[in-house]
């Protein structure tokens, strides 16, 4: 068998080799007289340092039991008997004694090998030999675990140094494992070569096959040695030992309790104190649930103080609150967590702003606007900001977050409502303008001058002005309810629409305030046009109808939000007002003065002469064509 | 968590709390050395390094045992509390509850006419 060809199919066959030293094997079981003494296992395996492992299989060892197991250079060197072989390579080496055979010295030369400093060129011919081999099987591990790097190995020499270096460390590595691997792997397989002889199956187990087809089971005994019984000394001395250690375990044992009793203790009390403050500040009504504090990593409890569940839409603030323990005040703190991603907690004062209503009234003469009407803070606890009671940090919070969604459904409104002189003046106003009266809605930081200015003497417009921001908090909350109300009903109508049409706020007040004075306007019309001209003509409002409610609903919670929301269905309703002007025996005009967007007005007019014939029934949206027309009924019917 | 496995989980805890506290007094007990080396025979070869695995490692185990045990329980009560916490029911108040709806309906109108004023010609 050609010892190279055979080596290469066996590093192509079999990519793992086992990793016991064949030679040893070799000597092992071939030489008799060499019996396997511990003395002799260490020569072997620092031998093995210096030869590397070679690959051993089993295919070979059958075809040939007296030959070598690999094709080794080192096959000659491995048929010798150690105590011819080990001397040989001291002489090679020029070595004193074995123990002078370092691993680091053998790395060494391996190294300036590799390197083609072939120091040792002009020795002895085995010296020469024995360098290759080195080479190659430093070359094995590679293959085994990284056959890339073996194939970058030689242009990686001559490439820039750290690659070099690394590979040389990770051959050296590579080595080292192999090595350890190699030394467990005869020490696994002398113990159960020793453990076959009692306990066969255990000991057969975990012999390689190698080892079992080479060594006959249970062929190496052992003995035990007793020890020297004990005299009385030794026996008190480990005794005192023992209690010693005894001793000292037990004192561990009790540091170690009485750490951990006080810190357990202290984290029962923090426990203890954060519970109670919970269970006293935390009612039923409150919307808790389990969060993890993004800022502390820690389990904790949230608070929800937003509206969400009330059924509002508003999505810049989910007015989500974590309880938080403070451990240096000892006490429970709620803090408000923004709805980005980002730690950026909204700062106490972005948030605190309240909503203030703002009359002006215009002065005729001088044409500017004097302040008549501020409405009020209701509820003067708000101000004074409170870290110790939960409940009414949530009262605040819920506050903020309902008045900072009511600007912000305001703002949304507003900017259909701008032909109709709704403005905005910064991102905190909303303006109101109507004729003789200007309305603000702005948002105020709620501190001392907030404060102040409710002390000042009330003026005539201030519970108008109260009545108007109430009246949008209402509004708002209906609308709320309206969301709600379409969640709970059945999926029919589920398709989630937000049309302009729902939301109502300023529109409905606007759309009161526009109507009255187009319902002034169109008075004068007629006044001018009918009641001027006709003589014995008369003009009156007819009574609102108020329109059957339709809504019927089985469901309980669905019923009392439709009675709830038909509360504001007054107000809600497009204005619309019918007047009739009666022309004595000439018959009646109706006037009807309604609104399509609550803003605009649509006037209706129905002309019936005296017998009760509807002559004329057409619709204006121009004042100036309702004019004409009344001109031309007056001139061409009744006169 | 439910009820079940919360006692569940209290049992196991009790248990091998109270294991590992008779472990502890077993292992803390002067005479055991003795007596185990009167009836085993390995007593007599009781090395150091037994006697110390014996005394620091089992002691030791026992004692983190123990106090994982008791911090086990600390979770349980705290589960439990959340659990409460987190159970409450909104109580039902029907007295509260109720809307005089005419009432409202009338102090509404009555607001509206003090904003817009009424309507009339």
């Amino acid at each position: 068998m050609e010892p190279d060809d055979g080596h290469n199919s066996l590093n192509q066959d079999n990519g793992i080799p086992i990793v016991l030293d064949p030679n040893l094997i070799n000597l092992r079981s071939r030489a008799a007289s060499a019996t396997v003494t511990t003395n002799g296992t260490t020569a072997d395996s620092s031998e093995d340092s210096g030869s590397q492992q070679s690959v051993s299989s089993a295919p070979i060892q059958q075809n040939s039991e007296e030959h070598s197991l690999v094709s080794n250079p080192y096959e000659t060197y491995g048929r010798m008997p150690l105590q011819k072989l080990i001397p040989l390579i001291l002489q090679m080496r020029n070595a004193s004694s074995f123990s002078e055979l370092t691993e680091e010295d053998l790395l060494r030369d391996i190294e300036r090998e590799e390197k083609g400093i072939l120091t040792t060129g002009l020795d002895v011919e085995g010296d020469i030999e024995m360098g290759d081999a080195d080479e190659e099987s430093d070359l094995k591990p590679q293959e085994i675990t990284d056959d890339d790097s073996n194939a970058r190995l030689k242009p990686n020499n001559d490439s820039a140094i750290p690659q070099e270096e690394f590979n040389q460390m990770k051959r050296e590595v590579l080595e080292h494992i192999n090595l350890a691997l190699n030394e467990s792997s005869l020490s696994l397989e002398f113990i159960s070569l020793l453990l076959s002889s009692v306990r066969p199956s255990v000991g057969v187990g975990s012999m390689s096959p190698f080892l079992k087809r080479s060594v006959p089971t249970a062929s190496l005994n052992a003995d035990k040695v007793e020890l020297p019984p004990k005299n009385k000394t030794e026996t008190l001395t480990l005794a005192v030992i023992n209690r010693g250690w005894k001793l000292r375990s037990l004192e561990d044992s009790k540091a170690l309790l009485k750490e951990n009793y006080a810190k357990l203790q202290k984290s029962l009390e923090v426990e203890h104190a954060h519970w109670a403050m919970i269970s006293q500040h935390i009612s039923s009504t409150d919307v808790v649930f389990k969060m993890r504090d993004r800022q502390t990593g820690k389990r904790s409890l949230a608070v929800k103080y937003g509206y969400e569940d009330s059924g509002s839409l508003y999505k810049q603030d989910r007015g989500v609150a974590v309880l938080r323990h403070n451990m240096d005040l000892n006490k429970l703190e709620l803090v408000p967590i923004s709805n980005s991603k980002e730690e950026v907690h909204i700062t106490a004062n972005s948030v605190e702003r309240f909503m203030r209503v703002h009359i002006y009234t215009k002065i005729e003469e001088e044409d500017d606007y004097i302040l008549s009407g501020e409405s009020s803070i209701d509820d003067q606890s708000l101000l004074q900001p409170c870290h110790d009671d939960i409940s009414r940090q949530i009262a605040r919070l819920k506050f903020f977050i309902f008045e900072r969604e009511l600007m912000y459904q305001l703002k949304k409104e507003a900017v259909s409502l701008m032909p109709y002189g709704v403005n905005f003046e910064n991102e905190n106003k909303v303006v109101l303008e109507s004729p003789g009266e200007r309305i603000e809605f702005e948002m105020v930081p709620l501190d001392d001058s907030a404060l102040l200015s409710t002390h000042e003497p009330r003026r005539v417009n201030d519970k108008r002005a109260n009545i108007i921001l109430i009246l949008l908090r209402m509004l708002l909350v209906v609308i709320h309810k309206k969301q709600l109300r379409r969640g709970l009903k059945p999926a029919t109508s589920k398709h989630k629409y937000r049309a302009d049409g729902d939301l109502l706020l300023l529109r409905p007040v606007l759309g009161r305030i526009r109507h009255r004075n187009y319902l002034q306007v169109v008075k004068r019309v007629v006044t001018e046009c009918v009641l001027n001209i006709v003589p014995g003509s008369s003009i009156e409002l007819l009574p609102q109808r108020s329109e059957p409610d339709t809504l019927h609903a089985r469901e309980a919670n669905i019923a009392s939000l439709n009675k709830q929301i038909g509360l504001f269905d007054k107000i809600l309703r497009m204005p619309r007002s019918e007047l009739r002007t009666s022309l004595g025996a000439k018959g009646v005009i109706d006037l009807t003065l309604k609104s399509s967007n609550y803003c605009n007005a649509i006037i209706q007019v129905i002309y019936a002469d005296s017998a009760g014939k509807t002559v004329f029934d057409t619709v204006f949206t121009e004042l100036k064509e309702l004019e004409e027309f009344l001109h031309f009924i007056v001139s061409e019917y009744v006169l | 968590m439910s009820n079940q496995v919360l006692l569940d989980k209290l049992d196991r805890t009790t248990e091998s709390l109270s294991q590992a506290l008779a472990q502890l007094v077993k292992l803390s007990s002067i005479d055991r050395a003795s007596a185990d080396s009167d009836g085993d025979n390995d007593g007599t070869t009781d090395s150091i390094t037994s006697v110390a695995t014996n005394g620091v490692m089992m002691v030791h185990a026992h004692t983190t045992q123990l106090i994982r045990g008791v911090q086990d329980l600390l979770v349980i009560t705290r589960a439990i509390r959340e659990t409460w916490v987190l159970g409450q029911i909104p109580k039902k108040n029907g007295d509260e509850d109720a809307i005089d709806y005419e009432k409202c309906e009338r102090l509404l109108e009555k607001a509206m006419d003090d904003f817009f004023g009424p309507v009339a010609l």
